[in-house]
């Protein structure tokens, strides 16, 4: 791996979404459990969904949203949501820095 | 000609893409597919409630509604689309619209001076 491709930069995000904080919680406990991942924020966005985003390498995000929406999905979760974004833009990446900022109530 | 009075679109040729999801994926799933289609800037990512979440790309007309459609289609996939509009000739007032939402974070990584001052390539 080339470090100095990504001196500044996040490398993937993802992001995974449910309907209830409990399922999200789980996923966020057993993500972090699973692969080495950073949980950039959890975010209450209105109708009881919550939405993580989590940023990493490719292959660690990969197998944290799987693992992620597995454990969400056992606590009884059935909207769950997920997407990587292996090479994010520069939307995306202000998005996973400061989601909070940006999606807080107003 | 003076320059206008509201930055955003400054240089006559900015036209207003937005749209509306229900659920942060699809809305970053689209978010994503806008900017990367074509040549648009994501100036706007807001939460409107109920879980429902709006984002905005500036650009020139054809772009941002080829950036429009990409991203109704690829948001489509994971979930629910809620509205999504072009509007090729914005009005000052809806322009300023745009800004009140407008995100700093996001202007500011683009680099863009179009949210700033109006002049192209400042």
């Amino acid at each position: 791996m080339n470090d100095q491709v990504y001196v500044d930069g996040i490398e993937a995000v993802g992001v995974i979404e449910a309907t209830g904080f409990v399922p999200i919680f789980d996923a966020v406990d057993s993500m972090t459990k699973a692969a080495e991942i950073t949980v950039c924020s959890v975010n209450k966005i209105g109708a009881h969904l919550v939405a993580c985003i989590v940023s990493g390498e490719l292959a660690a995000v990969r197998v944290a949203l799987d693992v992620g929406e597995e454990s969400a999905r056992a606590v009884g979760a059935t909207d769950v949501k997920s997407v990587v974004f292996a090479s994010p833009s520069d939307p995306i990446q202000v998005l996973a820095e400061s989601a909070p900022s940006l999606l807080g109530a107003r | 000609m003076p320059a206008a009075k509201n930055s955003l679109g400054g240089d006559g040729r900015r036209a207003i893409g937005m749209i509306e999801t229900k659920g942060l994926v699809p809305l970053a799933v689209a978010i994503e597919a806008m900017v990367k289609t074509t040549d648009v800037e994501c100036v706007a990512i807001d939460r409107v409630g109920d879980g429902f979440l709006a984002a905005a790309v500036v650009g020139r007309v054809a772009p941002v509604r080829y950036a429009m459609e990409a991203g109704v289609d690829a948001a489509r996939a994971y979930g629910e689309v809620s509205s999504a509009q072009v509007y090729p000739q914005p009005h000052d007032v809806s322009r300023t619209v745009v800004e009140g939402i407008a995100n700093r974070e996001l202007t500011e990584r683009t680099g863009s001076a179009r949210l700033g001052t109006g002049r192209k390539g400042a």
